[in-house]
């Protein structure tokens, strides 16, 4: 009887074994993520078109964290290193560090390629999917137009722009320059306009880039009618850090401090005591343990969004293109903005009446009376209106690219706060990895042109 | 091959269970005896006594005495086997019912051929001189006279190409292991550990309070360690298949022997200290007016007024970059010097303590045995924060079901409770705030003036009290069990099964109580991160051993098997902001809530057929092939095999060999072997991650992309050859190993960064890269081991042990991409050159012996790009260790030196003290300057360290002739090669007859023991060895890293 069961159960088990589908012994769960599969339909375009949204936030502001607004308003005179880090400090006395280091720019430049392909790739479901006339593809392609005048604000004259073909590598882009990068961002915007004609979103943005390239006539007629009150925020929330405003993050890690008067050229952000630049003063130090701590007043909360585009800025480059059209209708345009100060930027930062600047008027301007003065004006209303939006380090370049202001005249240079000086770097350097395509090399990236 | 294992699992399943009714009753006696040393006539405990061709075994005690009941009767061999001593077959004759007694006396031997390894895969034994390969073994012997503090401890210079690296001297972190070498560039390069058959996780994980990370190899207890055998390499790994191209290490726990209970226990305490050579803290300054207040409020120099009366005054400044004090730019009146480490009230240290006691019981019948064991550990590092208690408890039982059956099980349970503090790159570590803390810091009585909440003078303004609110908790429950069983149903046949769990719940925590630490507005607000977690390694093997003795010379084993791993892990975490007072929990928190679930999952599947054919038992010749398919292989790739072949030749047995007292034995050996490892989870896969995007004011659902798959990924395949020979010289009274070994790893594994213009490099952390089977990696290298019996007398003896080795690592190929660029660029993945080295741009000073103040001129740079400085792996170490036997075994000392020479240390400590001061001095910030900033007695190399690194060398562009400062770290990249005293120890055994005055009491010592005693080096920084990046796999700095502590330790052992 024993042995009887002893053979039954060698049988059961043998059979058993034998049973066993080994294909089957290797199928592992995968709950956590998603495939690229699964979300090719018209029912996922909600979803991909909000990743793409999320894209763009983490590569134009931030996740929190260092990425090109951060990054660029740090390089130039609108914010100082309180840090100890190494590479921050390397940035913000523009003498960045060899490509094999690593620079802190190196963030925005990986995020804004990501946020272009995504936008891109996001924008060709919407067609596929639904149509171009989507006003999801023309947000789309704004959305990587602006992608692309970042990096050519931000970055030397040698950016690929490489493609990429079912989330893998395709195929390899040739460096383009300043120029070229602008053309790029113009067609995007242009494509968005070819579906939603009347994109205040694609307009702005297609006059930031023919700006950019010094067309300041089609900039300005590319942002006729866009109204003053239009507003496009990057939207920024407390609820995962990767949606925090990285101004607020940033500052209330104690890393970065609002400039005054940075490096002789930095303009006086906040003994102005401007309204549209408000500020507070930390009760503490910076990280660094010796840097006074001057807290923004645009981005007073972990949820406070960025502006990318508005009326204000179209307005601005109205006023730049007229007053390089020798008009005098420039100086009317920055007046017209100054005597509404309080509700336009109550309508673009609810939180910042309370900071004590923002009871202060603006008195209209007059002008200067030299050519290059009145640059000096339009460039300071500029960066008072634009603060903290991700302008100031293009701007700083145009300065050197279109007017011919020497370097050294425009961004922060001389003594650096905590000893040793500024250098002459005027944009952020390509990342290394960049090496990794063929068509690229690294001297190719010329950090000291404009 | 599918077919095929599922065909051999089937017939050996049925044919394991249909035996046992085969069997028949057979008489049984008795064999007793004593087993002793030849020279000293002492008896030898804790020696394995055998019946060759049977289950049975056992273990003499205290006096030698072994006991074995139900020997089958008729004519059996039993098999003596002992460490440093040379087996013994001795013949008996077993009568039914009766009692045969033997004395053995066993001759010393330092060659060991007979020792067994058993694999952890077919489950057989096979002894050393079957093995074509250099297999390490560590006993429980030469554990127990060593101060091992922990699991890691054994690791450390006891075996010949096995390189422990104990990163870092906070209680309860990880460590790194390497086993001749790094084979991958971007898989791990940790070996595969088995306990008992049963395979272990020794992966990293928990909340990071700087770069350390927390062990799980110390989760074993080396109290429980019965031997210890390292598989160095593909060669000798082979069957273990996809996961052993790093080596493996076999760990088998103690077993019962037959006979009475042995009882077994031991109480230890001791202390540890922080005896690292630490830096003084400097402030120089130049005084205007002697009456003037000379600090603020906060800390800082008194500088304010058009005309200070103090100014901070370094050596250097810029724009000349000059000596400040020869330029006359300013003049250093004072340079306040203080070295926080070695001042009461300042220091961040105390003495830290351990404590240990444990007991165990082992013994039973001669068909069951067990061994049972208690052990409690606690020990508080020198941060009064950092402190683990662990207890163990271990079951192990043998039984002999049938007459031809055994059947193992061993049950292991760990629990950890670990408080671990900030370190290495963290502002809350104790050292980077004591590094950089001014010669002003307020002493703990000062800092009770001072207004609540302020803080200043150190670092980054923390005190050691603040830091008790930036701690991390884990807590660890591990239950390690496993079954395996033998059953030999004919003489010739035998099969082995085994299955087993390794299973750790983590619980890993982090609360930060409000108002505590007033560094941001989460952290004032009070903050709490949790994970719990579980981990799970399933281990099942299953094969047969067929034996066959063809002819009189020539016998044949054939060893058929499958295996199956299963490894997972699955979380749980939540955190919140606004923690109520007091409460430590994610539901007491009121904002910012977060929650997110993990899980992983990899299975393997495996089969393997092994032959051996043995001439004579002189010449031994194995050949193998495991066949692996796993879940993480690319879906367009299918099953992998890895074949083995060894050699082994015992030639100074063989007739013709000459007998001669200097070479009294010879084994001459080869091998080669190959072995893989898997892709990581899901690098085989394109993924999108679940996230949440601001949308019209809404959160709403979103995905990005999280992971750039290849689904061609394959195995990365190492091969390896070996060969060597074991030769017993002087009788046997020294024996002396030499091996070579070569290994190349194929496919290799590469994270090949992506050029980011793809626009595949996002802000998650899988992006930017895409795994390749690319190019390969080398290692070579050679090993001796040399075993010295230098005398041996009845009252004395001394012994003497070198483990040796040289290694050479090299990228041969990483398939035509640019390198690979690590740790803040100082490091990097080059063709041609060491893996990990460090590559940089190296500048020479002018007039070096020339002791002055430095400008950046007196620096010239000589590359004009990066250039290879030094690798990160040790070229060459050796290790000597020794015991001292006097009177009668009554005194043993113990000894182990450690060297390692060959490769470079990043000072990254000194590097960010010397930047960091200096930056924040020319702020008067509260903050200490290192003697290259600040001491004009400092070393032209400290000088140009720091002025290469702040201020460049000068570069003349060898075209255009253009002069530029190039900066370069290059100063601060030093040689790390050292001599360490690891271990001193001093037992004093109490003698037998003593002893015996106690009831029950069979033997008892006392042992005095210190670690890390001494460090002899050139590295200017605090400890050649430590590591920010913990258990990383290349990545080197010391960087503000609790460096080793030195330890003293009492212990008392008993045994009765």
């Amino acid at each position: 009887m024993k042995n009887r069961f002893n053979w039954l159960l060698a049988l059961a088990v043998g059979v058993g074994l034998t049973a066993c589908d080994t294909d089957e012994l290797l199928n592992v769960d995968e709950p956590t993520f998603a495939t690229p599969e699964t979300l090719d339909s018209p029912a996922a375009v909600p979803t991909l078109f909000a990743g793409a949204l999320g894209d763009f936030q983490v590569a134009y502001s931030g996740a929190g964290d260092d990425s090109f607004l951060a990054v660029s308003a740090l390089f130039s005179d609108e914010l100082r290193s309180s840090d100890t880090f190494t590479t921050r400090n390397a940035t913000d006395t523009r003498n960045q560090f060899d490509t094999q280091q690593g620079n802190t720019s190196n963030a925005a430049y990986n995020r804004l390629q990501y946020a272009r392909r995504s936008a891109g790739e996001v924008a060709d479901a919407v067609a596929r999917h639904i149509n171009t006339q989507d006003v999801r593809y023309a947000t789309l392609k704004s959305l990587e137009g602006f992608a692309i005048v970042a990096l050519g604000e931000a970055f030397c004259g040698a950016v690929p722009l490489s493609t990429s073909v079912n989330a893998a590598p395709g195929a390899e882009g040739t460096p383009l320059s300043t120029s070229q990068l602008f053309q790029q961002a113009v067609a995007r915007f242009d494509e968005a306009l070819g579906g939603t004609p009347t994109s205040n979103l694609a307009r702005v943005g297609k006059a930031r880039a023919l700006l950019n390239n010094g067309e300041f006539a089609a900039a300005a007629a590319a942002v006729t009618g866009v109204p003053t009150t239009f507003i496009h925020r990057i939207e920024h929330s407390a609820n995962t850090g990767r949606q925090n405003n990285p101004i607020f993050v940033l500052q209330d890690n104690r890393r970065y401090t609002m400039s005054d008067n940075e490096g002789t050229n930095g303009l006086p952000f906040r003994s102005a005591n401007d309204p549209r630049t408000p500020w507070r003063q930390h009760a503490q130090l910076g990280f660094d343990q010796a840097t006074p701590l001057f807290i923004i007043g645009r981005h007073p909360e972990r949820g406070s969004p960025v502006i990318l585009a508005d009326g204000i800025e179209a307005r601005l480059i109205e006023a730049e293109a007229a007053l390089q059209a020798g008009g005098a209708g420039w100086l009317g345009i920055l007046n017209d903005l100054r005597a509404n100060v309080g509700p336009l930027m109550t309508a673009r930062y609810p939180g910042y009446t309370a900071f004590p600047q923002a009871a202060n008027p603006l008195p209209p301007l007059t002008d200067p009376g030299t050519q290059a003065a009145r640059v000096d004006l339009l460039f300071r209303e500029r960066a008072f209106w634009l603060y903290a939006t991700g302008h100031r380090m293009g701007d700083l370049r145009r300065l050197v690219r279109q007017y011919q202001r020497p370097q050294n005249t425009v961004f922060p240079t001389g003594a650096w706060h905590k000893g040793g000086t500024y250098g002459t770097d005027v944009n952020f350097p390509i990342p290394f990895n960049e090496g990794q395509n063929s068509l690229y090399e690294h001297e190719m990236c010329n950090t000291k042109q404009a | 091959m599918i077919r095929s294992l599922r065909l051999i699992a089937a017939v050996l399943t049925m044919a394991a269970v249909t035996s046992a009714d085969a069997l028949a009753q057979t008489p049984t006696g008795s064999v007793t005896g004593v087993i002793a040393d030849q020279g000293t006539r002492q008896p030898l405990s804790g020696v394995q006594v055998s019946v060759v061709g049977t289950n049975q075994s056992t273990i003499t005690n205290q006096q030698g005495i072994f006991l074995m009941l139900n020997v089958p009767a008729g004519q059996r061999m039993l098999r003596v086997q002992a460490l440093g001593y040379a087996a013994d077959d001795t013949p008996v004759t077993v009568t039914a019912g009766g009692t045969v007694r033997v004395t053995i006396a066993l001759r010393i031997s330092a060659i060991e051929l007979e020792q067994v390894v058993v694999s952890a895969v077919t489950g057989r034994a096979e002894r050393k001189r079957e093995l074509g390969t250099n297999t390490a073994s560590i006993s429980a012997a030469e554990i127990e006279r060593a101060p091992i503090t922990k699991m890691a401890d054994v690791l450390v210079g006891r075996a010949a190409g096995v390189q422990l690296q104990g990163v870092s001297g906070s209680v309860g972190t990880s460590q790194r292991i390497r086993i001749r070498g790094a084979n991958s560039i971007s898989l791990s390069n940790e070996p595969l550990i088995y306990v008992d058959g049963v395979q272990f996780s020794n992966g990293t994980g928990g909340f990071g309070v700087g770069g350390q990370q927390y062990s799980r190899l110390n989760d074993i207890n080396p109290e429980d360690i019965a031997n210890m055998e390292i598989l160095k390499g593909p060669a000798a790994s082979a069957l273990y298949g996809t996961a052993a191209a790093n080596g493996v290490i076999l760990i088998t726990t103690r077993r019962g022997q037959s006979g009475g209970a042995q009882w077994r226990a031991y109480a230890e305490i001791g202390s540890s200290r922080d005896r690292n050579p630490y830096p003084d803290n400097y402030l120089p300054f130049q005084v205007n007016d002697a009456s003037g207040q000379m600090f603020t409020a906060r800390g800082n120099l008194n500088t304010a007024g058009a005309s200070p009366a103090y100014r901070f005054c370094p050596l250097f400044t810029l724009p000349a970059a000059g000596p400040s004090l020869g330029a006359g730019t300013c003049r250093q009146d004072e340079n306040l010097q203080l070295n926080p480490f070695r001042t009461g009230g300042l220091s961040p240290f105390q003495t830290g303590s351990r404590n240990r006691f444990g007991m165990s019981v082992s013994g039973g019948s001669d068909n069951v045995t067990y061994y049972v064991s208690g052990d409690r550990e606690g020990e508080e590092g020198v941060i009064v924060w950092n402190e683990q208690d662990r207890t163990n408890l271990r079951t192990n039982v043998n039984a002999r079901v049938r007459e031809n059956v055994g059947v193992n099980i061993t049950a292991g349970y760990t629990r950890t409770s670990l408080w671990l503090n900030g370190n290495d790159n963290n502002a809350f570590s104790p050292l980077i705030n004591t590094l950089l803390a001014t010669p002003a810091v307020p002493t703990a009585e000062q800092r009770e003036g001072l207004p609540a909440g302020q803080r200043w003078g150190t670092g980054f303004g923390y005190y050691i009290p603040d830091l008790e609110w930036t701690l991390a908790q884990q807590i660890v429950d591990r239950f390690i069990v496993g079954g395996a069983t033998n059953w030999q149903p004919i003489s010739w046949l035998s099969a082995n099964a085994n299955v087993g769990m390794d299973y750790f719940g983590r619980k890993d925590t982090s609360t930060r109580q409000p108002n505590r630490i007033p560094t941001s507005a989460n952290s004032i607000a009070g903050f709490r991160n949790a994970q719990r977690s579980n981990n799970y390694i399933w281990t099942a093997n299953a094969g047969g051993v067929a034996t066959f003795q063809l002819t009189d010379d020539l016998g044949s084993t054939t060893s058929v098997g499958t295996s199956f791993s299963r490894e997972q892990f699955e979380s749980t975490f939540c955190s919140g902001v606004g923690i109520i007072e007091g409460t430590r929990s994610c539901g007491a928190t009121s904002s910012l809530f977060s929650v997110d679930e993990g899980y992983t999952e990899v299975r393997t599947i495996g089969g393997y057929v092994q032959q051996q054919m043995n001439f004579r038992d002189r010449v031994i010749v194995s050949a193998s092939i495991r066949g692996d398919d796993n879940s993480a292989f690319g879906q367009d790739f299918g099953f992998i095999y890895y074949p083995g072949l060894s050699v082994s030749w015992v030639a100074s047995e063989e007739p013709f060999f000459p007998e001669l007292p200097v070479l009294s034995n010879l084994r001459l050996r080869a091998a080669y072997g190959r072995s893989g490892q898997r892709p990581n989870v899901r690098d085989a896969v394109t993924l999108l991650e679940p996230v949440s995007v601001t949308s019209g004011g809404s959160e709403v659902s979103a995905v990005r992309l999280s992971r750039v798959g290849n689904r061609n990924l394959k195995p990365e395949r190492t091969t390896e050859y070996e060969a060597g020979f074991d030769a017993g010289l002087l009788s046997d009274r020294l024996s002396f190993e030499f091996t070579y070994f070569t290994r190349e790893s194929q496919d290799a594994l590469v994270r090949r960064p992506l050029a980011p213009s793809f626009g595949l490099s996002g802000d998650a952390g899988n992006t930017g890269a895409i795994f390749d089977n690319l190019g390969s990696i080398r290692n070579w290298g050679t090993e001796v081991g040399l075993n010295a019996r230098v005398f041996s007398t009845p009252t004395a003896g001394l012994n003497l042990r070198v483990a040796a080795s040289t290694l050479d690592n090299q990228i041969e190929d990483i398939g035509g991409i640019p390198p690979i660029v690590i740790n803040r660029g100082e490091q990097a993945h080059k063709e041609g050159y060491p893996t990990g080295a460090y590559h940089t741009r190296r500048y020479e000073i002018i007039n070096p012996t020339e002791h002055r103040i430095l400008t950046r001129d007196d620096l010239r740079m000589i590359d004009d790009t990066t250039v290879f400085v030094g690798r990160l792996l040790p070229k060459n170490t050796q290790s000597l260790s020794g015991d001292l036997n006097l009177f009668r075994n009554l005194v043993t000392i113990s000894g182990l030196l450690d060297r390692r020479a060959g490769f470079m240390q990043m000072n990254q400590t000194e590097s960010f003290r010397c930047q960091t001061g200096y930056n924040n001095g020319l702020q008067n910030a509260a903050r200490g300057q290192c003697a290259a900033v600040a001491d004009p007695n400092a070393s032209v190399e400290a000088q140009a360290a720091f002025l290469a690194q702040r201020f460049g060398a000068r570069y003349t562009h060898p075209e255009t002739g253009v002069v530029s400062y190039v900066t370069t770290p290059y100063g601060y990249i030093e040689k790390g090669d050292f001599i360490k005293l690891r271990e001193m120890s001093l037992t004093l055994a109490v003698p037998h007859n003593v002893a015996r005055q106690f009831t029950m009491l069979q033997g008892a010592s006392v042992t005095l023991s210190g670690r890390n005693l001494a460090t002899w080096t050139d590295y200017s920084g605090i400890d050649p060895e430590a590591n920010e990046s913990g258990s990383s796999n290349f990545n080197q700095a010391e960087f503000n890293s609790q460096p080793a502590l030195r330890y003293y330790t009492l212990r008392f052992n008993f045994s009765f």
